[in-house]
């Protein structure tokens, strides 16, 4: 089955003006968005901000530097910033960017401090 | 991943199965050549000559010919042939290998087309889906329908439901024509919307003549920029329009490649001529769509004089002894290139040739045409060959394969101009 629901620590990711371009672990890409980080065959995924009205994004995976990125509108500084996708169809995600001082954030980073996968890449992330 | 080279005859049953038939006429030597390690995939030998290495593994290439040149879009497809089947040299030896080889012209097609925004699996995906409905009905009609992909929707238009999940449902089989009305997807294969083209199209100046099946000129005309439009039609064809323009087709079980300019370029002519050229390979393209089978030629310059040597008096238009030449001369009167696309493919679709004059005035048509006798093929390729000697005669065979012959080589043999879906 796959997992429907993923909470991300947003990271400076790329920098320099480019921290929207989110590059999960690989672990995240296979078991969350079911992509295998070696396949030549990338997804376009349909991304929805669910925090303010807006329109669909139409996103392709590409690859950087032997990992994966997927571009995330709101996923822009500042830092802290914690990353919320659910997954609602074929290629197709809802998602939240919570920052301090909303109670999601506190929420979501209670999550990641007391059940996260991974904490020694410096990013930490649950899927659910 | 190193792979253990096959055999030179197993690398030649690929290309001749998998490769020669997207490009008509063309002739690959049963001889491998020896090449260096560092030579490269695909290389121009000379006019109508590539070397194809086709495994990076092995050092040897295989040499394909055709009388016409090889156009760079096709140098292009035969790359990307190479780079379809390097990804599946991985599982030589393999029992599944032979299939995944005969997805390699699919790969090509699916690459060719494809925009970079586009999720990588949705042409591929598309055209699976429609190679299985070919197979199928819905309450008893065989399936048509066409899939456009556009990479820059209304974003606010594009819907939560996905290609994969729609086509699940038996009703997504009826969700557009297959000629007029398209299923219009976003790049990551979400439903945008259901468009009637038959509006559109009447709002807009037609080039007339546009390389497409008149048939499908509102989806093709759709296909704009990096728009792609897909059809499955009800003789389980698929087509595959880009640029307003008929790109591939998957006929009879084959890919087949549709480069228009470099066809229309061998039909020779002057200037002047070419607007007669374009509308009789517009008229090929009709008639071949429609399955009715037809014969045309053109005469060039002063044997428009001589057709009376291979047509009988009672089917020339400007002697109009039969009821049937004075009522097509009457309905006629007009030269080639300016009669409607849909009245040109019925003319065209009667038994018997149409013959023109270089500026498309049209001398016979339904014409019955004297053939010699121990023809090689059926009695419209035998009249083709014949109407050869004129300048270029071009033969529709039923099931759609278009052979131009030109007047050169002998009358027996004249040499083919032009080959497609052969």
């Amino acid at each position: 089955m796959q997992a429907r629901e993923l909470i991300m620590d947003l990271t400076n990711e790329q920098g320099g003006g480019r921290e929207s371009q989110v590059q999960p672990p690989s672990e995240v890409w296979e078991q969350f968005f079911g992509v295998r980080v070696s396949a030549d065959v990338r997804p376009t995924f349909r991304l929805e901000n669910k925090k303010v009205a807006s329109d669909p994004e139409q996103r392709k995976v590409v690859k950087h530097h032997h990992n994966l990125t997927i571009e995330i509108g709101d996923a822009r500084l500042p830092r802290p910033a914690i990353l919320r996708m659910r997954r609602t169809g074929h290629n197709a995600f809802d998602y939240w960017v919570y920052r301090p001082p909303s109670r999601e954030y506190g929420h979501c980073r209670w999550i990641l401090e007391n059940l996260a996968e991974d904490v020694a890449t410096g990013r930490r992330w649950i899927v659910i | 991943m190193p792979h253990s080279p096959l055999t030179p005859t197993e690398y030649y049953e690929i290309l001749r199965s998998n490769l020669a038939p997207m490009f008509a006429g063309a002739d690959l030597e049963t001889s491998s050549i020896p090449c260096e390690p560092t030579a490269r995939m695909v290389t121009e030998e000379g006019t109508g000559v590539v070397l194809i290495r086709p495994d990076k593994e092995w050092r040897g290439c295989f040499r394909i010919k055709r009388k016409t040149p090889f156009e760079p879009v096709d140098i292009e497809i035969i790359n990307q042939f190479v780079r379809a089947l390097g990804q599946k040299l991985v599982a030589v030896g393999e029992p599944f290998f032979d299939y995944l080889v005969e997805m390699c012209p699919q790969d090509v097609v699916a690459w060719s087309a494809q925009h970079r925004s586009m999720d990588d699996a949705l042409l591929p995906g598309i055209i699976a889906f429609m190679q299985k409905w070919a197979s199928q009905t819905y309450e008893g009609a065989r399936i048509s329908v066409s899939i456009g992909i556009d990479p820059s929707p209304v974003a606010s238009h594009i819907s939560s439901t996905h290609l994969s999940e729609l086509i699940q449902h038996d009703y997504a089989k009826v969700l557009s024509n297959g000629i007029d009305t398209l299923l219009v997807l976003s790049p990551s294969g979400h439903v945008v919307e259901h468009l009637s083209l038959t509006r559109r199209i009447g709002g807009r100046v037609r080039n007339m003549d546009s390389y497409s099946p008149n048939r499908y000129r509102p989806l093709a005309e759709w296909a704009t920029r990096s728009r792609v439009a897909l059809v499955l039609n009800r003789h389980g064809e698929i087509l595959l329009f880009k640029r307003e323009q008929l790109q591939f087709a998957f006929r009879r079980g084959k890919w087949c490649h549709f480069p228009h300019d470099a066809v229309i370029d061998r039909m020779g002519g002057s200037k002047n001529e070419k607007k007669v050229m374009r509308a009789v390979y517009a008229s090929c393209l009709d008639i071949s769509f429609a399955r009715t089978g037809g014969c045309i030629a053109v005469a060039n310059g002063n044997r428009a004089a001589n057709v009376s040597a291979y047509v009988g008096g009672d089917d020339l238009l400007s002697e109009s002894r039969t009821e049937k030449s004075l009522l097509l001369r009457h309905l006629l009167g007009k030269s080639f290139q300016d009669i409607p696309r849909p009245i040109r493919e019925e003319i065209g679709a009667l038994d018997g040739a149409v013959v023109l004059d270089n500026l498309g005035v049209i001398i016979a048509a339904g014409a019955i045409v004297t053939v010699s006798g121990g023809s090689d093929g059926g009695g419209r390729r035998a009249a083709a060959k014949a109407l050869s000697r004129l300048g270029l005669a071009i033969k529709v065979s039923a099931d759609g394969a278009i052979t131009a012959f030109s007047d050169r080589g002998t009358k027996d043999n004249p040499e083919i101009a032009f080959e497609l879906c052969v």
